[in-house]
């Protein structure tokens, strides 16, 4: 057996016990929206701590990140460790209010929430359609993930463009078989299998390339690259990929129903602080393989990998995420970069199944199930919930192969739109004086998702605007008018007399 | 639960989010020392400096959450 065949042969083992546990979740499903999205609300502390972090952590962070380590050192470190640790601040502070409300109204998705709270039907709509066009960039980047494992995962055997297909089937059937469920059980596996994945890869590498650790990695950059050992990103951009990838990230919907799954308040407290923990030390081992290739990079080992291997790989791939599996097959025994590309794999798709999910959720539930057909048995529901999947799916799998650019890059749209329900969020959880009423909050949440289009490098080019260098920096752009425009525009109306009685029962549920 | 122990959770909520101000505003010293030259364990000292801010933000949260989830 040829060792290209070893290592798929390992990530195919890995896709059949995805779907076997996807398969068992199915057999107890209950046939009801709130189980096949919510659990029941009945997750334990395991549960919701694993399905949060590996959802929160993604392509991005087994293939991105050592991508960007690699292209800009220790920057992506020293902005890292504060989006994480603001991820799971924000989860804590605010998904454990969300959560109770949840639970007191009946919520299952962010457009449920949010429409309740301000009782209109249009922020319904608005929240879940803008929220799914947003969340295709997340699709998107797991598909180019998938596809890159694969492809050099095989040696090119299964070319780029069928490995991502394959993949996302792979996650879509699990889905199908077992809804969310499903999700949460896969990504208590994926969670563990992608974090030793990544500390075992670090290991091995480092063992290979600098035996001294990171200090002797640090040592060689600082006479090859200096300017890796240093913050690159200005003030704002670390501003801005802290707010996108903290509150902006949490706020999408396959992470705001995380809130929704816990048993109680305790249990989503504690998975806040396993998640702190979780999502920032996993940047540590992906820190020294990054730079590790910073290194090789820049004086290349001959006969193994050339001086300037990584802009060979970005001119082929159309991007540097194929560093981190370039990486693993080249320097690992077979075996081991099978085991680790399953984990790159797991990482992709525990984040693609709750993107599938809760896209579908939003548009079954807020869309079909209130505006296409009302009052029907909730197996038609589940169905239309499964075609979704697949249709979204495709969605995401045919930006996937135009090659779109940095997973890094791509993702940033994505969570810069979910930072536009920030404003009106914050006084969902904080109902102790009106401020925001509907009006405001459909204005400001519209003007911001459409300031983040605008002005976003990617999608901006089409509407031949001035962008912004990253659409980080657009999120905080975007949130800067969305917030002045939601106060103003709430200032200058009023709220009606339901909306107000609503805001006194969630200040009753928050406060009594 | 009666209106003092409330009243003591939502401080305790407002003393925490400023506390999390202040912490996080402090990841911004990084472009104090943003210099390339070995300190601790020849890190550079960006690096170092945001992994002793890192170990004082976690340490924030696990407290915060031990006194929240013990004092019920």
């Amino acid at each position: 057996m040829e060792a290209w065949q070893v290592t798929t042969v390992i990530i195919f083992v890995y896709c059949l016990m995805v779907i076997a546990i996807g398969y068992l979740s199915g057999r107890v499903l209950k046939k009801s929206l709130e189980d096949f999205y919510v659990l029941s609300r009945r997750a334990g502390t395991v549960v919701t701590f694993l399905a949060t972090a590996a959802t929160y952590h993604s392509a991005f962070a087994f293939l991105t990140s050592v991508a960007v380590f690699a292209r800009t050192g220790v920057t992506f470190w020293i902005a890292s460790s504060a989006w994480t640790t603001m991820a799971a601040v924000f989860m804590y502070l605010v998904g454990t209010r969300l959560m109770k409300l949840g639970r007191a109204r009946g919520h299952i998705s962010p457009a449920d929430g949010l429409a309740d709270f301000y009782r209109s039907e249009l922020l319904r709509v608005l929240v879940a359609v803008i929220m799914a066009l947003f969340v295709i960039a997340y699709i998107v980047v797991q598909a180019v993930g998938l596809g890159l494992i694969l492809d050099i995962g095989s040696n090119g055997a299964i070319p780029y463009a069928y490995g991502s297909l394959i993949l996302m089937l792979v996650a879509t059937i699990y889905m199908v078989l077992g809804g969310l469920r499903a999700a949460y059980w896969t990504d208590v596996l994926q969670g563990v299998w992608m974090y030793l994945g990544i500390v075992l890869a670090a290991l091995l590498i480092i063992g290979r390339l600098a035996p001294g650790g990171l200090p002797e990695v640090m040592n060689q950059l600082r006479t090859l690259r200096p300017s890796l050992l240093t913050m690159q990103w200005d003030p704002v951009m670390m501003l801005g990929t802290i707010m996108i990838y903290g509150p902006g990230l949490m706020l999408l919907p396959h992470l705001w129903i995380k809130y929704y799954m816990a048993r109680d308040e305790r249990i989503l407290k504690a998975s806040a602080v396993g998640t702190a923990l979780y999502l920032s030390s996993y940047y540590i081992p992906a820190a020294m393989i990054g730079l590790s290739a910073a290194v090789v990079n820049a004086v290349g080992m001959p006969g193994v990998l050339e001086k300037g291997f990584m802009d060979v790989l970005r001119a082929k791939y159309g991007s540097d995420d194929a560093i981190m599996a370039t990486m693993i097959t080249t320097f690992l025994h077979p075996a081991v970069a099978g085991f680790l590309l399953a984990g790159a794999a797991a990482a992709a798709m525990s984040t693609l199944d709750s993107f599938l999910g809760s896209t579908s959720l939003l548009l079954t539930r807020d869309i079909y199930q209130r505006y296409v057909r009302p009052g029907r048995r909730e197996e038609e529901y589940v169905l239309v919930s499964r075609l979704l999947m697949f249709v979204w799916m495709l969605v995401g799998w045919y930006f996937a192969i135009l090659k779109p650019g940095l997973i890094f890059d791509i993702t940033a749209i994505a969570v810069a739109g979910g930072l536009q329900l920030v404003p009106m969020t914050i006084q969902m959880v904080i109902p102790k004086r009106k401020v925001i009423n509907k009006h405001g909050a459909v204005a400001g949440f519209v003007v911001g998702s459409i300031i983040v289009t605008l002005f976003t490098v990617q999608t901006g080019k089409y509407f031949r605007m001035p962008v912004t260098y990253h659409a980080a920096v657009a999120g905080l752009l975007g949130l800067a008018i969305n917030i002045v425009v939601t106060l103003v525009v709430s200032a200058l109306t009023r709220p009606s007399q339901e909306e107000v009685r609503t805001f006194e029962e969630y200040k009753s549920i928050l406060y009594s | 639960m009666t209106s003092s122990t409330t009243s003591y959770k939502k401080s305790r909520d407002f003393l925490f989010t400023l506390v999390v101000i202040i912490v996080w505003a402090a990841a911004f010293g990084v472009y104090l020392v943003n210099r390339p030259d070995a300190s601790l364990w020849g890190l550079s000292s960006a690096y170092t400096y945001s992994l002793l801010w890192w170990l004082v933000a976690v340490a924030v949260i696990v407290l915060y959450a031990v006194i929240d989830i013990k004092g019920g």
